[in-house]
């Protein structure tokens, strides 16, 4: 099935660069728009599986992305929304994540180039899976922090399974990124949730709430 | 008073003494003759030789008298020299050799005893005279002047007058008086009495004239005025009384307790001129009470404290600080609004304060402090000292206001510029170069080399494209030429790659520092801004001069001008960096005539420069 894709970012040579690169991998892009209202209006129009969204956008090119994704997900919650920026910052993750990690991205819009992986994320935005860019968990994951409760209860090989749960993988790719078996991942990801006190409830919700939970070690600086 | 003026005093109080002690005649019907009493006229000489047991002229009441009319001639003395006005102190003077020379009717030569007669009541028209222009010594009014005249003159008719038929030889019964009086017409009881009674009456008229005037000057005189005045009152009532006491006695009283009672108006005399000494004495004190105020004076932070410790130190409730107005070229008062200065006939005297020859305020106060110029300058000192005081505080606050805004508005300006950066990376060479990473990605994807070599291509454009961008960015950062080429090669570029025909005339035989390069640039750079983007200017010069102090530049364009230092920042900006260097920049721009802009940057900066 082809995915279906809108696209919103202000910068014209972008847009173009993306719909084509999109349209020449076999995907269907049903529109592109230049600011956050003409983006919902395509959104409502097209029922797209996933809708592709710069940050920083008119009037005031903050977070216009952030405040369309959060509208988009409450009005239309089928369509996902991959959000694209020149930067990531933990505040924009933790106000997207704050909802609820499903059908959401948050990339740098680099990654764009490898196509690959590109693809493989929005293909999971679409089917209600997340993508957050490894920058950003790189940067959670790595970053010394002050009265740290996680950080030593887990072991370095579970930390790169967090690291990648937290890209939004799922145990079939982390395990193929690790080089290591799917049970071996899923041992891993459940010794995690035991040691973050994460009690057994549906799968995807609690690696959400393992990703979060480690996010938020780090970004309040403590529980 | 001048050393040679106070040896004249002496030497004619020396001589006049002199002379009354050579012409006293002390036989013993000299000193019994009742013509011969000191301070008796004509027709009291007549009442007082009907008198009985008269006590005789004697020496202690030629001390009593001699030293009366020293102590005004002391007094005098003392009031002359202590006071910048000498009027006061010569009316003193005079009074007492009045009052010595009508010693001389203890002569029984009978040229020197008619002067005595004549002189026996002329001490008092200088007395009256310093009552009516106390404390300054000045008659003010035409009329005052032609009052005192008056009186001198009257005074002089009466004695001359009452002598006239006044025989004392012939009318005092007995004999006894061996006085031979030179105004003599003919001899007639009769009219010396009715002379005597006639100038009395005239006299008391005349007294109670004068006090009238006193006590209206008395009632609308400031404070100091009345603090000064109070002992001459005192001393007044108290001669008047004894001058009343002694008419009485001459009549009422017989013998010894009337010759005593004579006697008494030596001391009540004495008093007047210590009276006048002490009240202006009082007058000056006000200057002890100022130099006890001086420190209130500077530490008087409020204009409306510092009048009342002004008011209160010189005794002058009226007294009043006026604020000279540079736009107005107005003196304006306490509520603002505008004043002229009194020109004299008011009552009122000012004093203009001046910094550096350029008036700043004025002290406006009853005239009669005029006659204090020591206490005026000491005033005047203390009030410019305090206002100049509050001067300087008042321009130290605003230049830190204006260094703390322009602090401000550089950190700003600066904070602006990183976000305008921002910006331009942002939406430039960054989107430039992810689209190259999105040209390249879809290249390594395709298999036609054709359709591959046109992405490649499209992605080499859009990095030159980038590096454009970023050259151009960070030129503004830091113009590249000006490490190696200095100013001239910087501002050559910056003229090359302008829109617009730029002129540079430039003359730098020294090259500046680099700060003041780096701030030259920057006003050239906003200058160019400015002038294309909203002058819409079609031509500009910029010119280049250094000294070796300093460099002056002057930025001129033909555009639609009337640009202004709006809250936008960008003349004001250049304003800030000039001033940050010690420099001043000046912007001219009157619609329509184009814009000039030009700056002056010093080498050196020194902080201290400018500061008050």
């Amino acid at each position: 099935m082809t995915l279906r894709v809108a696209i919103a970012d202000d910068s014209a040579l972008l847009r173009r660069g993306l719909a084509t690169l999109l349209a020449s991998e076999g995907l269907d892009v049903v529109g592109e728009a230049s600011e956050a209202q003409g983006l919902l209006r395509l959104v409502a129009e097209h029922r797209p599986d996933v809708a592709v969204v710069d940050i920083r956008m008119p009037p005031s090119y903050t977070v216009e992305g952030i405040r369309a994704a959060e509208q988009i997900r409450r009005e239309h919650p089928e369509t996902g929304v991959l959000l694209l920026s020149q930067y990531v910052e933990t505040d924009n993750a933790m106000a997207l994540l704050s909802n609820g990690a499903r059908s959401l991205g948050y990339l740098l819009k680099e990654r764009v180039s490898d196509v690959d992986e590109f693809l493989d994320a929005l293909q999971r935005v679409a089917t209600g899976g997340t993508a957050i860019d490894p920058d950003l968990v790189t940067r959670m994951v790595s970053r010394p922090r002050a009265g740290d409760r996680y950080s030593q209860e887990l072991s370095s090989r579970e930390k790169d399974v967090l690291a990648l749960m937290a890209q939004g993988r799922t145990n079939t790719g982390i395990a193929s990124a690790l080089f290591m078996g799917e049970r071996t991942v899923e041992a891993h990801v459940r010794s995690i949730f035991l040691k973050f006190g994460l009690h057994p409830e549906p799968e995807d919700h609690r690696r959400v709430l393992a990703v979060l939970t480690y996010l938020r070690a780090g970004h309040d600086h403590g529980p | 008073m001048t050393l040679r003026q106070f040896y004249g005093v002496l030497a004619t109080t020396a001589a006049l003494v002199a002379l009354v002690l050579v012409n006293v005649d002390w036989s013993p019907s000299a000193v019994g003759d009742p013509a011969r009493t000191l301070f008796l006229n004509a027709q009291g000489v007549l009442r007082w030789s009907q008198s009985s047991d008269r006590v005789p002229f004697s020496v202690p009441e030629l001390l009593m008298f001699l030293a009366v009319g020293l102590a005004f001639v002391a007094a005098g003395v003392v009031a002359w020299h202590s006071r910048p006005n000498r009027n006061p102190g010569l009316l003193l003077v005079i009074s007492g050799w009045m009052w010595l020379a009508a010693g001389l009717r203890l002569s029984s030569n009978p040229l020197a005893f008619t002067v005595g007669v004549t002189l026996t009541l002329m001490y008092q028209p200088p007395l009256l005279q310093l009552a009516l222009s106390f404390p300054g010594g000045v008659l003010r009014s035409r009329w005052e002047k032609r009052f005192v005249a008056f009186f001198f003159a009257s005074w002089l008719f009466i004695a001359v007058a009452g002598w006239a038929f006044f025989d004392p030889r012939e009318q005092i019964p007995g004999k006894v008086s061996s006085s031979q009086n030179l105004f003599l017409l003919w001899n007639s009881a009769e009219i010396t009495d009715r002379i005597g009674n006639a100038a009395r009456v005239f006299q008391i008229c005349v007294g109670l004239a004068v006090v009238a005037v006193l006590v209206a000057r008395w009632r609308s005189g400031t404070p100091a005025y009345r603090a000064s005045f109070l002992p001459l009152w005192l001393a007044v009532i108290l001669k008047t009384a004894a001058t009343i006491w002694v008419s009485l006695a001459v009549v009422q009283l017989s013998g010894t307790l009337s010759s005593q009672a004579l006697l008494w108006q030596y001391p009540a005399t004495a008093v007047v001129p210590f009276a006048v000494l002490f009240g202006l004495w009082r007058y000056r004190f006000a200057r002890g009470t100022l130099s006890e105020v001086m420190v209130e004076i500077g530490a008087a932070p409020v204009s409306d404290r510092l009048i009342q410790v002004l008011r209160r130190s010189v005794h002058d409730p009226t007294l009043a600080l006026w604020r000279w107005s540079a736009e107005k070229e107005q003196f304006l008062d306490g509520d603002g609004r505008p004043q002229v200065l009194p020109n004299g006939t008011s009552g009122r005297a000012a004093m203009v304060l001046e910094r550096s020859g350029t008036p700043f305020g004025a002290l406006v106060f009853d005239e009669t402090l005029q006659d204090q110029p020591e206490l005026l300058a000491a005033l005047s000192s203390a009030t410019a000292l305090t206002l100049e005081n509050q001067h300087m505080e008042q321009q130290l606050r605003e230049q830190l206001i204006e260094v703390r805004r322009s602090r401000e508005r550089i950190v700003t300006a600066g904070d602006d510029r990183r976000r305008q950066l921002e910006r331009d990376l942002h939406d430039g060479a960054q989107q430039r170069l992810v689209a190259v990473t999105m040209a390249l990605a879809r290249a390594r994807r395709l298999q036609d080399p054709e359709d591959m070599r046109f992405l490649v291509e499209q992605a080499g454009q859009e990095l030159n494209e980038a590096l454009a961008e970023l050259r151009e960015l960070a030129r503004g950062v830091y113009p590249p030429s000006m490490r190696e080429r200095g100013l001239l090669g910087s501002v050559t570029a910056l003229a090359e790659r302008s829109a617009v025909p730029i002129k540079v005339n430039a003359n730098l035989p020294t090259r500046p520092p680099p700060t003041v390069e780096l701030a030259a640039y920057f006003i050239c750079a906003e200058a160019v801004t400015n002038a294309v983007k909203h002058a819409e200017a079609t031509s500009m010069t910029i010119s280049l001069t250094s000294s070796a102090e300093e460099l002056a530049m002057t930025i001129t364009d033909d555009g639609r001008g009337g640009a202004a230092f709006g809250p936008d920042g960008g003349l004001l900006g250049l304003t800030d960096r000039a001033a940050a260097l010690g420099g001043v920049l000046t912007v001219t721009s009157p619609p329509g005539k184009g814009t000039r802009i030009t700056a002056v940057l010093p080498f050196v900066s020194d902080p201290e420069e400018g500061l008050p």
